[in-house]
C-alpha cells in the first residue's frame, strides 16, 4: 500500500492503481487456431486457465499526467520528471535536453560525459579493447541508459519501468534523428575540426521542435509505431491498392528512387520502390517524424497548424539505415480529399466540417537521389496526383477509409481498442472505437507495457518450438508457435480523475471500488503476428477475451491485403 | 534555440592537489570560501554566466582532482576544452615546479591541434599568506609565463576574494576567442550525394 501511496503523492493526482498481473505462457501442446472450433476454444481456454502469478509484476503507475518538454528553471520540477533525454557532445557540451533550463543542464552534461568516459576507459583498460561502454544502471525505480556514439553521447532517464532494450532503442532513434538532419560524415567532420564545437549551432528551430516532439512521444508512449516497431497502415480495399500501384508504376523514372503514398498521421497507403531495395522501417519512422511531428510542412496562419496543400517541399534527408553518408532529396506534397466538388462527384454529400482537416489529406513523398531534379520530380508528382484524383473508385475508398475506422460487425463487440501487427510487413493496424481523450496516453502506455512483456519474454525464454497446422483460417497460413509464442494478460485498476472532485491522493485511495475502472491489457505474440488488445470499461471475462482475440486474428489474417501494404509498386 | 542560446565555454582547471582549485571556483561562482579541505573526488562541475562584450556566455568549469589516483579521467575529461587554467600555490615550490608538466599533460591528453595558440592562464593562489611563507615571487612566476608562451598571469586569494573576477574575466575572454576562432559556415546539405552506382552497400534490409 505504501508504495502506491507514494506514487500517487509524487505525481500529485488522485490515482490509485493495483497491479493485478497475471501471465500466461503457451504450454508445449497449446496452440491457437481453429482445428475444430470447439477444440481450439478448449485449447485457448485451457491456456487462459493456466494462470501463473507473474513474478515481476507490471508497473502500477498507470495514471500519470502527460509529460511535455520544457526549459523550466525550477530544479525540483526538473528532478521530479519521470523521463529525461540528454544529448551532448563527447566534450560534454550540451546539444539537447528534454527538460530544464540551460543553467540546470550544463553541469549535468559534464557529469554525464565524465561517467560515460570513465567507464569507457576502465573497460578499455581491462579488456584491452574499447567495447565495454556503460550501457545502463538502476537507482531504485529509476533507470539510466547510455549510448556512446562518439562524438555524440546520449543518456535517457526513466522511471516508467521500461527495459534497457526499450530505452536503448529510444536513444538510438534520437541519435538517428541527428544523422537524418545532418548525415554522419558532417557530424564527424565538425567535431574532427574541433572537439569543443557547439553542435547546437547546426540545429535549426525545426530540428529542436522535432526533437521535443519525439521526446514527448517517447515519454508518453504516444507514438505506437515506435513502441511496437512498425508503420501504421490505412485500411484500403485490395483492388484499390492495386490500382494505386498501377498508377505509380506508370511514372517510374531514374529521378525517383522511392515513392510513398501516406494518409493522415503517416498511415501507409502504398509504396513505390526498385526491386533491389526496400526502405528500412526505422528510416521511414524518421522520415515520418520529420514530416508529421513538426510544423515545418504546415500553415502557420491559423491557431491550429495544418498541412499545407498546393505547397511543394524539397528537403534533404539522410536515411541512416539506407546510407548514413549522404542525402536523399524528398519531394513532399499534401492534398485534400474532402473537397465539396469532389465529394459531390463521388455522391458522398457535402464535406463534414467537424473533421480535422488533416484527417482527410493524402501525402505523396518522392525520394530522389539527385539534388538538382526538383522540376522532374515535381512533374512526376503532379501526374500521379492527377491520376489518383481522376479515379472516383480510388478517391471514394480513400475518403471512406480515412473517416471511418470501426471494426466490422461482430468481430470485437466488447473491446475498445486493438492493434494487429504483421511481423512480415513490419506494419500494424490500429482499430479504435472512440477517442479516449485524457485516457489516450494511458491506453498507449498499456500497449507499451504489453510490448515490453513480449520483448522481454522473447529474450529470456527461447526453448519452445511447436508447430501447429490448423484448419479454416489456418489452412493456407500455418501458424507456427515457437520461442516467441507468448500470451500476457494484465489488469490495472485505475481511479478516474473525473470521479474525484478533490485532488487529494489519499482521498482516492480510500475511495470505493465502484469509482475505479479496470483496464485490461492482453497480448498474443507468434512468429508472424502480434495482437494487442486494450479494454477499458469494467472487468472483462477471460473467456470472452479469448474468443474475441480469436475472432480478431481470424478477421485480420483474412483481410491482410486490406490492412497491409505488401510489396507495393515494384519496378 | 541556437540563436538565443548562450555560448558555452568549457574551462578546465588543473594543478597539484591542495593548491585551491575548488576554492577558486567556489569563490568565483558562489562567493564562498571554506577553510576545510576536502579533496575533490574525480571531478566536479560548476557553471557561471558572464557577459563578455555584450555577449552572454556560460562558463562550464571542470574542476579536476589534483590527486594522482584520480588521473585516469584524463583524455575524456580534457577533450574539447576552450581554455585551461593552471593553478599553483605561491607557498608551495613543488606545485610551481609541476605547472609545466600539468600543461604538457593537458596538451597530450586533450589532443590540441594548435598548442601555440591554445589559451592557458596561470594562477598563483594563496597570496593572503604572510610574506615570509611565500616561496614563489611574482618575478619568478612571470618568468614561467614567458616560458609557457607569454600566457596571462594572476595572483589570487580564494580566501579573501582577491583578483578572482579579474582572472576569470580573462579566462572567459580568451576561451570565447578560442571558441569563435573556428566558425565555419559550410553548406552541409551539399555533403556527399548518394551515387547509385555503388548500390550494393546501400540497402539496409
Amino acid at each position: 500500500m505504501s508504495a502506491e501511496k507514494s506514487v500517487a503523492s509524487l505525481v500529485k493526482i488522485p490515482v490509485f492503481l493495483s497491479g493485478d498481473t497475471e501471465s500466461y505462457e503457451l504450454a508445449r501442446d497449446d496452440c491457437l487456431g481453429e482445428r475444430s472450433s470447439s477444440s481450439v476454444n478448449n485449447d485457448l481456454n485451457s491456456i487462459l486457465k493456466q494462470v501463473t502469478k507473474d513474478s515481476a509484476p507490471f508497473s502500477s503507475k498507470l495514471n500519470f499526467p502527460e509529460e511535455k518538454d520544457d526549459e523550466c528553471e525550477d530544479m525540483q520540477l526538473f528532478l521530479n520528471r519521470r523521463k529525461h533525454f540528454f544529448i551532448l557532445s563527447s566534450a560534454g557540451k550540451p546539444i539537447y535536453s528534454m527538460h530544464g533550463s540551460e543553467d540546470i543542464i550544463v553541469g549535468y552534461m559534464g557529469l554525464i560525459q565524465t561517467i560515460v568516459s570513465y567507464f569507457h576507459l576502465e573497460e578499455t583498460a581491462e579488456a584491452g579493447i574499447g567495447t565495454g561502454d556503460l550501457r545502463s544502471f538502476k537507482n531504485g525505480d529509476v533507470c539510466f541508459t547510455f549510448e556512446n556514439r562518439y562524438p555524440i553521447i546520449l543518456m535517457g532517464v526513466s522511471n516508467m519501468q521500461e527495459t534497457d532494450v526499450e530505452s536503448t532503442q529510444q536513444l538510438d532513434f534520437l541519435y538517428n534523428y541527428l544523422v537524418t538532419t545532418l548525415s554522419k560524415p558532417h557530424i564527424n567532420r565538425v567535431f574532427r575540426q574541433r572537439e569543443s564545437f557547439d553542435f547546437r549551432k547546426l540545429l535549426g528551430h525545426a530540428d529542436v521542435a522535432c526533437l521535443n516532439n519525439i521526446c514527448t512521444d517517447l515519454a508518453n508512449s504516444s507514438n505506437l509505431g515506435l513502441i511496437i516497431g512498425g508503420l501504421p497502415c490505412l485500411k484500403v480495399k485490395r483492388h484499390v491498392r492495386v490500382k494505386l500501384e498501377q498508377i505509380l508504376l506508370r511514372y517510374t523514372s531514374p529521378s525517383v528512387l522511392y515513392g510513398l503514398l501516406v494518409g493522415p498521421k503517416g498511415k501507409l497507403i502504398t509504396v513505390m520502390r526498385p526491386r533491389r531495395h526496400t526502405l528500412h522501417t526505422a528510416d521511414l519512422q524518421l522520415l515520418f517524424s520529420m514530416i508529421f511531428n513538426t510544423n515545418t510542412f504546415k500553415t502557420s496562419s491559423t491557431d491550429r497548424p495544418e498541412f499545407q496543400v498546393n505547397e511543394e517541399f524539397w528537403v534533404p534527408i539522410c536515411l541512416p539505415k539506407f546510407n548514413s553518408n549522404g542525402f536523399l532529396y524528398a519531394f513532399i506534397q499534401f492534398w485534400q480529399i474532402q473537397r465539396d466538388d469532389l465529394l459531390e462527384k463521388l455522391g458522398i454529400g457535402s464535406a463534414d466540417r467537424t473533421i480535422d482537416p488533416d484527417a482527410t489529406k493524402i501525402g505523396l513523398i518522392l525520394l530522389s537521389p539527385y539534388k538538382d531534379q526538383f522540376y522532374q520530380v515535381r512533374d512526376i508528382s503532379k501526374r500521379i496526383i492527377d491520376r489518383i484524383m481522376e479515379s472516383s473508385t480510388i478517391c471514394r475508398e480513400l475518403y471512406l477509409s480515412m473517416i471511418t475506422n470501426t471494426p466490422p460487425e461482430g468481430v470485437c463487440p466488447l473491446v475498445s481498442d486493438f492493434i494487429f501487427k504483421s511481423k512480415k510487413h513490419a506494419q500494424y493496424f490500429l482499430m479504435k472505437r472512440d477517442d479516449e481523450g485524457e485516457h489516450e496516453h494511458m491506453l498507449k502506455y498499456v500497449y507499451s507495457r504489453l510490448h515490453s512483456a513480449v520483448v522481454t519474454n522473447t529474450l529470456v525464454s527461447p526453448q519452445k518450438n511447436i508447430k501447429f497446422n490448423g484448419e479454416n483460417i489456418l489452412q493456407r497460413r500455418m501458424i507456427t508457435f515457437d520461442s516467441s509464442n507468448f500470451i500476457k494478460y494484465t489488469k490495472w485498476k485505475v481511479c478516474s480523475s473525473q470521479s474525484q472532485k478533490s485532488f487529494n491522493p489519499t482521498a482516492c485511495i480510500q475511495s470505493s471500488p465502484q469509482k475505479s475502472d479496470i483496464v485490461t491489457g492482453f497480448v498474443i505474440s507468434t512468429p508472424s503476428f502480434e495482437l494487442y488488445i486494450v479494454h477499458k470499461g469494467g472487468d472483462i471475462d477471460k473467456n470472452i477475451l479469448a474468443q474475441t482475440s480469436k475472432k480478431i486474428i481470424k478477421w485480420c489474417l483474412k483481410n491482410e491485403g486490406r490492412l497491409f501494404v505488401s510489396g507495393g509498386a515494384v519496378f | 534555440m541556437s540563436s538565443k542560446k548562450k555560448t558555452i565555454l568549457k574551462v578546465i582547471i588543473l594543478g597539484d592537489s591542495g593548491v585551491g582549485k575548488t576554492s577558486l571556483m567556489q569563490q568565483f561562482v558562489n562567493r564562498k570560501f571554506s577553510q576545510q579541505y576536502k579533496a575533490t573526488i574525480g571531478a566536479d562541475f560548476l557553471t557561471k554566466e558572464l557577459v563578455i562584450d555584450n555577449k552572454n556566455v556560460t562558463i562550464q568549469l571542470w574542476d579536476t582532482a589534483g590527486q594522482e589516483r584520480f588521473q585516469s579521467l584524463g583524455v575524456a575529461f580534457y577533450r574539447g576544452a576552450d581554455c585551461c587554467v593552471l593553478v599553483y600555490d605561491v607557498t608551495n615550490n613543488k606545485s610551481y615546479d609541476n605547472v609545466v608538466s600539468w600543461k604538457d599533460e593537458f596538451l597530450v591528453q586533450a589532443n590540441i591541434k594548435n598548442p601555440e595558440t591554445f589559451p592557458f592562464i596561470l594562477i598563483g593562489n594563496k597570496i593572503d599568506v604572510e610574506e615570509n611563507k611565500r616561496q614563489i615571487n611574482n618575478k619568478k612566476a612571470q618568468q614561467l609565463c614567458a616560458q609557457l608562451g607569454n600566457i596571462p598571469y594572476f595572483e589570487t586569494s580564494a580566501k579573501e576574494a582577491v583578483n578572482i573576477d579579474q582572472a576569470f574575466d580573462v579566462v572567459a575572454r580568451n576561451a570565447l576567442q578560442q571558441e569563435e576562432s573556428l566558425d565555419f559556415g559550410d553548406d552541409y546539405t551539399d555533403a556527399i550525394n548518394i551515387h547509385l552506382d555503388g548500390e550494393s552497400s546501400t540497402c539496409g534490409c
